[in-house]
């Protein structure tokens, strides 16, 4: 267990190292952000100070190690723009982000694992079908245009929720629930995918054959097997989240991670660029791990392995 | 699984056609030039709505363009976007998981590093950054699109050639002294195959998706061109007095994409049985 663990964490370093090498040298194939910030009237000298003062006069790969030195002392660098510490800005992002990210998997979990639920053991008829057509229906929306409509709907005609912005629990309703959609028609078609092959099982047998009702048999010995995948997939949904809700985020005008960065690229601000890219790959990897880890303990067979 | 319930998705079959057809005949189908622009039609509604006229059936955008043939000349970047993308990754991907399986080694070690830096690293971010340096165009949409897709292809690929090449049938030409290329190509690929095919219509599904998504921010195959994330980023601004202009081409995305994944559901059920999800 504990050399499995140490493995994935190794491994788990070694893709965030690569990926810090890969934003480093792909933000500064994006042009010269001194072009940028400095005023069109700003005479060479100026501009070569500007580009001195943030290093950027270096060769690359001198820039890439001295990044490396300041992060190891946790120290992301100055935004270009905001003149502020990159991790600030980051940590003012973040929570957005994960209510967002959380709310959204909240909202397809308490859908999702009774649909699939009740699809399974309905195996077969209307219900069943429906389910899944509609769980299809999910999987092949494209968000952003999703969320649009919700706005034109359910903002716009019905008045119901405010359609942006950032504030209490009705502003986070429409974006949520846009990015729940994906997740849901997922978890849906999982879970009840899950249920079928456990109910197959021997163990399922026995406990109908001691007689316990269709209810307990579902609820107690299948549904709780029927999870596990769940675990991995909602893991991978949460990484995803953290890092992948740009256009959600950039359609509700929702103060998170990924509009963040998506303007960062715009402005060419490289130090919070490479920052918020590598504080998403690292939740994306930790979520990861943490996921495999849940994994073994709930399901001791795969320690074994 | 599912037990028999391999009937085809005739629906999805039949739909799917249609839409190629169109992509393919879209000049002699579009009632009027794409680009169009009548300022003293804007937004003129669909036929059936107050105002609206069976001239242009499904309205106009904010320049007086007409949608529909908008939408039918979109969904030839869609199409050509998702097949080209999936194609150019799936062959990398199936390249690289044949040759990391067999080999093992140092490159397998590195390829399959490099895959999970790419898993981890988030896609759209990823995609943004690589289209704000190449900059707007179909080949480099299609480039970047692909890039992504190689990663699941070499890893099932991998998997496969693992458990296969220690199989008899494998040994068996082996012995009889056949090359390594002749054993992969000829004699491990094939049964790769199923999975591939399951897998790859899963991701021409994600990648029209995606290929939206890239336009919709404006880092598609260009501001101008008449594709479907395009018109739905084109109609935002209007969404309260012409919610037609998004509306009707994230339809057709949703469309395309559910026949396509119908159709992947059914390969999956019917050439890999052990395959879920």
């Amino acid at each position: 267990m504990g050399g499995y663990l140490a493995r994935r964490l190794f491994s788990g370093a070694l893709a965030i190292l690569g990926i810090v090498i890969v934003v480093f040298v792909l933000v500064r194939m994006l042009g010269d952000p001194a072009a940028l910030m400095m005023p069109p009237e700003a005479t060479k000298e100026e501009i070569e100070i500007f580009r001195h003062a943030y290093g950027f006069d270096h060769p690359i790969h001198m820039q890439l190690v001295d990044f490396m030195k300041e992060l190891a002392r946790g120290d992301l660098g100055r935004s270009l723009r905001h003149d502020e510490p990159v991790m600030n800005m980051i940590m003012e992002r973040l929570p957005a982000t994960l209510k967002l990210s959380v709310t959204a998997l909240v909202f397809s979990l308490i859908l999702a694992v009774p649909l699939g639920v009740i699809a399974a053991i309905h195996r077969g008829t209307f219900w069943d079908r429906a389910t899944m057509v509609i769980a299809m229906l999910g999987q092949s929306v494209p968000d952003f245009w999703l969320g649009l409509m919700l706005i034109y709907l359910a903002g716009v005609r019905l008045r119901l929720v405010p359609i942006s912005g950032y504030g209490g629990f009705s502003h986070l309703i429409l974006p949520a629930l846009t990015l729940s959609v994906f997740p849901l028609a997922r978890t849906t078609r999982i879970v009840r995918s899950a249920m079928l092959e456990v109910l197959g099982q021997d163990y399922i047998r026995t406990a109908r054959s001691k007689g316990l009702s269709e209810r307990i048999v579902t609820y107690k010995h299948a549904l709780k097997n029927a999870l596990i995948p769940v675990i991995t997939v909602v893991g991978l949904d949460l990484g995803a989240l953290l890092g992948g809700a740009v256009i959600v985020e950039t359609i509700f005008a929702w103060p998170g991670m990924g509009r963040l960065v998506v303007q960062a690229l715009d402005n060419r601000d490289f130090p919070l660029v490479q920052g918020g890219v590598l504080v998403m790959a690292i939740s994306y990897v930790g979520v990861n791990i943490l996921v495999d880890l849940l994994y073994s303990i709930v399901d001791p067979r795969i320690r074994c392995n | 699984m599912n037990g028999g319930k391999t009937r085809a998705p005739i629906g999805a079959i039949v739909i799917l056609a249609c839409i190629a057809a169109v992509a393919v005949f879209a000049p002699w189908l579009a009632p009027e030039n794409p680009e169009e622009i009548v300022l003293t039609r804007r937004l003129a509604p669909p036929f059936w709505m107050e105002g609206g006229s069976i001239a242009h059936a499904l309205g106009t955008d904010s320049l007086g363009r007409d949608i529909l043939s908008r939408l039918i000349f979109g969904s030839r970047v869609s199409l050509i976007v998702g097949l080209v993308a999936v194609a150019a990754g799936a062959g990398v991907g199936i390249a690289l998981g044949l040759v990391t399986g067999y080999y093992g080694g140092v490159l397998d070690n590195v390829i399959m590093r490099i895959g999970d830096v790419q898993l981890a690293f988030p896609f759209i971010l990823l995609a943004i950054a690589l289209m704000a340096v190449l900059g707007e165009g179909l080949g480099n949409v299609i480039l970047v699109l692909s890039i992504r897709s190689w990663v699941p292809y070499a890893r099932m690929v991998r998997g496969q050639v693992l458990a296969l090449k220690e199989q008899e049938f494998v040994q068996a030409v082996r012995a009889i002294g056949a090359k390594d290329w002749r054993i992969t190509v000829k004699h491990i690929l094939p049964n790769v195959a199923a999975p591939v095919i399951v897998l790859a219509s899963f991701s021409v599904a994600r990648t029209i998706i995606a290929e939206a998504s890239l336009s919709f921010l404006g880092l598609g195959v260009g501001v101008s061109a008449a594709t479907w994330g395009a018109m739905i980023s084109q109609g935002k601004d209007y969404l309260t007095d012409a919610w037609w202009i998004s509306g009707f081409p994230g339809l057709a995305i949703m469309i395309t994409v559910l026949s396509i994944n119908l159709i992947g559901d059914w390969l999956r059920d019917s050439l890999d049985p052990s395959l879920k999800y």
